[in-house]
């Protein structure tokens, strides 16, 4: 599993042009969904929470995908699934996936407080949002990229499987960061973290166990 | 030598979509023998290469490696089988040694000294693999077998791409598995290349056994006529 850590992140150090056109990706996104609100500051500090998870869902499509490309350009799954386990293949995957998704999230939250004047409220709850709603999406999102590769639409595949299922992580990623950002009056975080908390742990498990039979049976 | 079969095929059959590209193929291979599969394009060389790798699983009928079926746990088979296909299994950004201590860190071994010495890839050790020739790719999978040295090594056209010195390196690896008492399952067009490399020959045409006997009697002209 260390190797395998290893070698996603020294691929993901490689090929840092990628990590950067994720990143740009994301930013232009706000940009463009802030031009796209108006200048009312109400209506735009409202919409903040929503808009940095959609930047973040779209631009995880992104990174997933280039997450197997560098395994199926010349063949090196095959190598990989001969010498180690589809499960710990996936979860080297998506543990790398979560990490960069999160710190993504990190990195577009200063964009955010700019472009649409919000008011960052209770970072370590926003923080804390960020790392479990990315996990949220990245066990799902790496094994649907891992099915996806197996096609030759993998672009087209990826956000038509991804997007549907990932919905009650974005949900509850959108309502949490809304209270984080604009205070929590009825006590309402817990609820909705414990409710990502389950989609994660439900889906860590799941996607791990489905693992062998979409990369090991191709 | 050792006469427990290592592969052993029995009615096997492989369906892509709804065409069936191996048909019922019998046939046994023993440790320590090495099998050259001749026939022409199309004809499933390929497609049984990667059955008897594990890693596409028969359509129909029974496939044993090392004496276990492959429908019931493929992890230990896999321990022990090296593919070298169509495909190099590079990462194009990683180097060479990047790629060699990824594969001895999954195998839980100790990176011997100068392979890459031996397959003379040591002056471009630290190049990512997209600046390599094709030629240059294969000899660093070549590395990679060398390194793993499992018991059923499988070879799907492995002359193709390399230059004059790189088959040549590819034909002192085979023999030196070979000496080994390795299983080798060699896969190529051109079989005057892999006939002296071989002791049994299996000649493949629509993805079925039209000849299988000693490499030595296998001839271009029967590889021709298995086609027509």
């Amino acid at each position: 599993m260390m190797a395998l850590l290893h070698k996603e992140f020294l691929l993901a150090w490689r090929g840092r042009a990628r990590v950067a056109a994720s990143l740009t990706f994301a930013a232009a996104t706000l940009l463009m969904f802030s031009f796209s609100a108006g200048a009312d500051g109400r209506l735009l500090q409202r919409l903040a929470p929503g808009f940095l998870w959609l930047a973040i869902l779209l631009a995880s499509t992104l990174t997933l995908q280039a997450s197997f490309d560098a395994e199926t350009q010349d063949g090196a799954l095959d190598g990989l699934i001969l010498s180690a386990s589809a499960a710990s293949i996936f979860y080297a995957k998506a543990l790398t996936n979560w990490l960069f998704l999160a710190a993504l999230g990190f990195v577009l939250l200063p964009l955010i407080a700019a472009l649409f004047d919000a008011q960052l409220g209770a970072l370590d709850r926003l923080m804390s949002v960020l790392l479990l709603g990315t996990a949220g999406l990245a066990a799902p999102g790496t094994l649907y990229a891992a099915l996806a590769g197996r096609s030759r639409a993998a672009g087209l595949m990826l956000p038509l499987l991804y997007f549907p299922l990932v919905i009650p992580a974005l949900v509850s990623s959108v309502k949490a960061s809304e209270l984080a950002f604009f205070g929590d009056p009825m006590n309402q975080w817990g609820g909705w973290m414990s409710l990502l908390l389950a989609f994660c742990l439900i889906f860590w498990s799941l996607c791990g166990a489905l693992s062998t039979a979409i990369l090991e049976d191709g | 030598m050792n006469l427990q079969p290592i592969i052993r095929a029995d009615g096997l059959c492989r369906r892509q979509g709804l065409r069936w590209v191996l048909v019922h193929l019998n046939f046994e291979l023993q440790t320590g023998e090495s099998l050259l599969l001749a026939g022409g394009n199309g004809a499933g060389k390929s497609t049984l290469l990667r059955l008897l790798s594990t890693l596409t699983p028969p359509s129909q009928g029974e496939l044993e490696l090392f004496g276990t079926s492959v429908k019931v746990n493929r992890r230990p088979q896999r321990n022990r089988i090296g593919l070298l296909g169509h495909t190099n299994q590079l990462y194009p950004e990683l180097t060479p040694s990047d790629h060699l201590q990824l594969w001895s860190r999954l195998a839980g071994m100790e990176l011997p000294k100068g392979l890459l010495d031996r397959v003379e890839l040591a002056d471009r050790a630290h190049d990512p693999a997209r600046t390599f020739s094709a030629g240059m790719c294969k000899r660093l999978a070549l590395a990679r077998l060398m390194l793993l040295n499992p018991d059923l090594i499988l070879l799907d056209e492995p002359f193709g791409q390399l230059d004059a010195q790189g088959v040549s390196l590819m034909q002192e690896a085979v023999e030196s598995w070979r000496a080994q008492g390795k299983t080798v399952v060699l896969a190529t067009h051109l079989i005057e290349r892999g006939k002296p490399l071989c002791d049994r020959a299996l000649l493949l045409a629509h993805g079925r056994l039209k000849w299988t006997g000693p490499a030595a009697e296998l001839s271009a002209s029967m590889v021709a006529g298995a086609d027509s």
